[in-house]
């Protein structure tokens, strides 16, 4: 009864889900392009206190990196309370950082209420959101991800008119006030957030203590039943570490392909956007026609991640998705690579969508590969360990694109730089997930004459019923708790059940 | 005397990307050699490039003519210069033998130089009274008149109004494109101007200048009377160039009514999603003890 209760229920695809995807929807939203918004304030900011420029920036790149370098603690707290309550300490969080930051007498005030307190808020938003989403979705998952990624666009585009007014209204103190207020928000998408399911790292915890005391029970004084209760314990400890943050995953071969691959991708994701509007004057465009540029790309990145959430999710690319996302960077790449050659303004419109395009379509591919390959009871952790492996690299992009502007005079070098990068990423993703995807049909075929061998092993047993058989094999006693392993084992795995 | 072609560029970098500094010279040699002049860049009707090099003796202006265009330039001369004006023709133009007078006003100027399409006049500013509009008059099949107003530099600032908050300082950036001699700030009096005197009253009012053609104006310990215009006011040997701020002084009560009526809707939210849980939760209970019971 208690075993069957333990085994995690199956995903609703559906029902209160959507509702939790609206809450992931909003959350992500914030978290992603609020650090983007603030960018109209700097200005001014600048102005009032008398600082140079760069050590404005310095408030975007504190936010940035605490968001994503708060990762692991992110995922440590979700797997001990659940995703709901971080989700509601981060937006109080949030809150409590901006309106704090209204009455900010020096920059460096502003570096940690802005930068610090508000950035990891944002964090204790994000990661808990994407988790969320993968426990409620799974037949439909991809299409969630692109839905709830879609948030970012979606909030980008009603952030930057509205801290526009906010701005030209109640001054940059005023609109800190407003938008921490509008940041708690972000508290009543978390409260949306209802668990679902004890999830499956505490299940096998349960189901080992299950097994114990099974044997327990039939403690006979028989040597190698002792030996086994010993391994059991040793392995609790290790396991109560995993608990809180699952560090295994570094022997986890899918994980690391697609760390290495991401962080690669990463050196060059984000500078072509930073750089955009800069390049567009440089050619000679003026300055709203420049702008107007990042709205094509807000638009199309809109549209783009819900679409190619449907087209993940349909029958022939569901099962090769990494393949997909690996196509996704290096169409990415190919962008930047191609961009130079736009010098016109219908050029660089061109350029603006494919890149909107591209961009969305890893963006919202961007959790969902990782769900597939480590499955939703592992994600928690791995999401908080890729993101403060990606950390590095984000924050490393633009600086490096902008010294080789700065140094060759020229934008081109910094598009073939970040065109070269993701080429080389979504490569290596390519061929790696190829030797992956084999090896992981071996193992399955493995597994499948394993289990054969088993049964008949077993049928043999039930007939003799001998203890002293010095057998490889685990005993009868222990089926049960072998299936529910196995069970445990599959789900992991995250083999696709389309 | 035409827009030189090529024009070559040398590049000093700098840390950051922006601003980019560089040093153009154009055939000539460049006044400052260790001080970096400012290029700017206009873009007119036919995406033609202009020139304006700072603290050069020479200042360039080549025109194209369009057909039934109205054109109008305005020349930024921070200190004294012999400025060369031209008018030019089109070569795809269809206008035949073109009459091209320069006038300043009802006074006619003649020509430095002309070419089969490019008329040249030489104008030299000493002094205020030298600068204004001129026009070249360009009569064929039609009648074009391009004007080139001379002036000084214009100053930068913010349009929209400045918001600051009851007891905080307002700080209003005033910049130029060229160093002036000297920096006032004036604040308005009904309808007078009355120069602010910073020695006099240091502790509301303070003037710094980080770099020569910026000049910064603070206003400590606000109230709602300092909300109004001020002007920012910049010497050139030609002239004096104004900028007009606007303060606004708001008290704390102004954001604070969004930001109370935003909070109040997030704990409305908030509560009917808690009760709506609790509601399902008691509801869900009585079915789990039920079926526990049973099963």
């Amino acid at each position: 009864m208690a075993a069957e209760a333990g085994r995690a229920p199956e995903p609703p695809d559906g029902g209160w889900g959507w509702v939790v995807l609206f809450g992931a929807f909003v959350s992500i939203g914030f978290a992603y392009a609020f650090p983007k918004g603030l960018a109209i304030f700097f200005k001014e900011i600048q102005d009032f206190f008398g600082t140079s420029y760069s050590e404005i920036a310095w408030v975007s790149s504190i936010m940035l990196a605490t968001t994503y370098g708060a990762g692991p603690i992110s995922s440590i707290l979700v797997n001990r309370y659940g995703s709901r309550p971080v989700v509601m300490f981060g937006g109080l969080l949030c809150g409590v950082g901006m309106i704090s930051a209204a009455f900010c007498t020096s920059i460096l005030q502003l570096y940690i209420c802005v930068g610090f307190i508000t950035g990891f808020g944002l964090a204790l938003n994000l990661q808990p959101s994407v988790i969320i989403v993968g426990k409620y979705f799974l037949k439909r998952r991809p299409i969630a991800n692109g839905l709830a990624m879609a948030g970012s666009p979606v909030m980008l585009c009603t952030l930057a008119p509205l801290n526009q007014f906010l701005f030209d209204n109640f001054g940059w103190r005023g609109s800190f006030l407003i938008l921490g207020a509008i940041l708690l928000n972000c508290c009543v998408a978390g409260a949306l957030f209802r668990p679902i399911g004890p999830g499956t790292a505490p299940v096998k915890t349960q189901v080992n203590e299950e097994g114990k005391d099974a044997l327990k029970g039939k403690i006979t004084e028989d040597g190698p039943m002792e030996k086994k209760i010993e391994e059991e314990e040793e392995k609790d400890c290790f396991e109560k570490v995993n608990q809180y943050l699952d560090f295994s995953l570094f022997k986890h071969r899918g994980f690391l392909i697609y760390l290495i691959g991401n962080v690669l991708m990463f050196l060059g994701f984000f500078a072509p956007i930073v750089f955009l509007a800069p390049y567009a004057k440089h050619t000679g465009i003026d300055e709203y026609s420049a702008a107007f540029l990042l709205s094509i790309l807000a638009i199309v990145d809109m549209v783009a991640r819900p679409a190619t959430g449907i087209i993940a999710n349909s029958r022939w690319v569901r099962p090769r998705i990494q393949y997909f996302f690996s196509f996704a960077i290096a169409f990415n790449g190919a962008c930047h690579l191609l961009c130079p050659l736009a010098s016109s303004y219908t050029g660089l419109i061109v350029y603006s969508s494919f890149f909107g395009l591209a961009f969305g379509m890893v963006c919202a591919m961007l959790f969902e590969t990782l769900m597939d390959l480590v499955g939703a009871a592992r994600f928690t952790s791995a999401v908080g360990l890729v993101t403060i492996a990606e950390c590095c690299t984000i924050l490393l992009g633009p600086p490096i694109g902008g010294i080789l502007i700065d140094t060759f005079g020229d934008y081109k070098y910094m598009f073939i730089k970040c065109g070269a990068v993701m080429v080389l990423a979504g490569t290596f993703l390519f061929i790696m997930n190829y030797y992956n995807y084999r090896m992981l049909a071996k193992e399955e075929k493995e597994r499948k004459t394993k289990e054969e061998d088993l049964k008949s092993l077993r049928t043999e047993n039930e007939g003799k019923k001998n203890w002293n058989k010095d057998s490889t094999e685990d005993g009868p006693e222990l089926e049960p708790l072998r299936e529910n392993g196995e069970g445990v084992k599959k789900e992991m795995n995250g083999t696709n059940e389309v | 005397m035409s827009l030189p072609d090529p024009v070559k560029f040398t590049f000093s970098g700098s840390g950051a990307v922006t601003p980019v500094r560089l040093c153009c010279c154009i055939g000539m040699t460049c006044i400052t050699k260790s001080a970096s002049c400012t290029l700017k860049l206009h873009f007119l009707l036919e995406r033609m490039a202009h020139l304006e090099l700072k603290k050069c003796i020479f200042l360039l202006n080549v025109f194209k003519l369009l057909i039934g265009a109205s054109l109008e330039k305005n020349v930024s001369l921070p200190s004294p210069a012999k400025v060369n004006l031209t008018c030019k023709l089109d070569e795809h133009s269809h206008l035949k033998n073109p009459q091209v007078t320069w006038k300043r006003g009802s006074q006619t100027i003649s020509h430095t130089s002309k070419s089969h399409n490019s008329w040249t006049i030489q104008v030299t500013v000493s002094d205020s009274s030298h600068l204004g509009s001129y026009v070249c008059i360009l009569k064929a099949e039609k009648e074009i008149s391009a004007t080139f107003n001379l002036q000084v530099p214009k100053l930068q600032g913010k349009d929209k109004p400045v918001i600051t908050y009851e007891r905080d300082r307002a700080v209003m950036v005033c910049k130029s494109d060229y160093d002036p001699k000297g920096w006032t700030w004036y604040m308005t009096n009904g309808t007078e101007l009355v120069p602010i005197d910073r020695i006099l009253r240091s502790d509301k009012f303070q003037i710094k200048s980080p770099s020569p053609n910026v000049n910064r104006l603070e206003i400590l310990k606000l109230t709602k009377e300092d909300g109004g215009v001020y002007w920012c006011e910049a010497a050139f040997e030609l002239g004096n160039s104004l900028y007009k701020f606007e303060l606004k002084v708001l008290s704390i009560a102004a954001p604070l009514k969004p930001f109370i009526a935003i909070v109040a809707e997030v704990a409305i939210l908030f509560t009917t999603i808690v009760l709506y849980e609790i509601y399902s939760k008691k509801k869900g209970k009585g079915e789990f003890w039920w079926g526990f019971l049973v099963g």
